[in-house]
């Protein structure tokens, strides 16, 4: 992957799997405004939760720094650190917005 | 027990209908991460089926009784860990292959996984590729084992 901050970071992957990275990709956006909402009301369970599962299915995409953040979020949560979640979820914001999958 | 279909080369290779492949059933509460499996075992030839929860995952090992089990191990209603002990207990299904799929990985996890009952543990992430050579493994592991 292609780390510099500004350049789309492209994905290769078999078809059938760029079909589930796509939908990955965009089902973990979605969530994001409710990770917020979630830093903000202290709950976080949930983020740890969605960290675990980040940790778990990135790297699968060949999305190694999703799962690199997911770990992250996974640490945060139980420590309630609400900034570092914020920069965490920022960050993977960023990174996903710039992915781009592609079958081969 | 079903033949076990040949390690793939590249794309899953189909050597079994899907009629008449062995079973799976796959147990995670990240939808994503299921589907992806199941299709991925279906393009090899397996049948899979989904739980999302351990209670479900005992629920449908009773119904279906299948071949295998992929078992994420944080789970909701009842942990993998709680789901494996409870389906090795059970002498109806105490001899159904069960793999950790987990993204824990500490060794505390996978010493409670081996304690609980599980054949096999896999990290997550992992792709694949990875998991379908486990479940070819263990499925030829306990096919020798029944015909021994």
């Amino acid at each position: 992957m292609n780390m510099s901050s500004t350049a789309p970071i492209i994905v290769e992957l078999e078809a059938w799997l760029a079909r589930h990275a796509i939908k990955f990709r965009k089902s973990s956006l979605e969530r994001l405004p409710k990770m917020r909402e979630a830093a903000a009301a202290g709950d976080y369970e949930v983020i740890r939760v969605f960290g675990h599962n980040l940790r778990g299915m990135g790297g699968s995409y060949g999305m190694d720094e999703v799962t690199s953040i997911g770990h992250r979020l996974e640490e945060h949560a139980p420590a309630a650190r609400r900034a570092d979640i914020l920069a965490a979820i920022d960050e993977l914001e960023s990174l996903l917005t710039r992915l781009q999958v592609v079958a081969k | 027990m079903n033949l076990v279909p040949p390690p793939p080369s590249g794309y899953p290779q189909r050597m079994v209908s899907e009629e008449h492949g062995p079973l799976v059933l796959i147990v995670d509460d990240f939808d994503d991460g299921r589907e992806m499996l199941q299709e991925y075992l279906e393009l090899a030839g397996f049948r899979a089926v989904e739980a999302a929860d351990g209670q479900q995952a005992i629920e449908r090992t009773l119904a279906l009784m299948p071949d295998l089990i992929l078992m994420d191990l944080s789970l909701p209603v009842i942990d993998g860990w709680e789901a494996t002990r409870r389906l090795k207990e059970d002498p109806r299904t105490a001899g159904i292959p069960i793999i950790a799929l987990s993204a824990h990985s500490l060794p505390d996890h996978a010493d409670r996984a081996r304690a609980a009952g599980c054949d096999a543990i896999m990290t997550k992430p992992c792709r694949p590729e990875a998991v379908l050579r486990e479940v070819r493994a263990l499925l030829a592991t306990s096919a020798g084992k029944v015909g021994a």
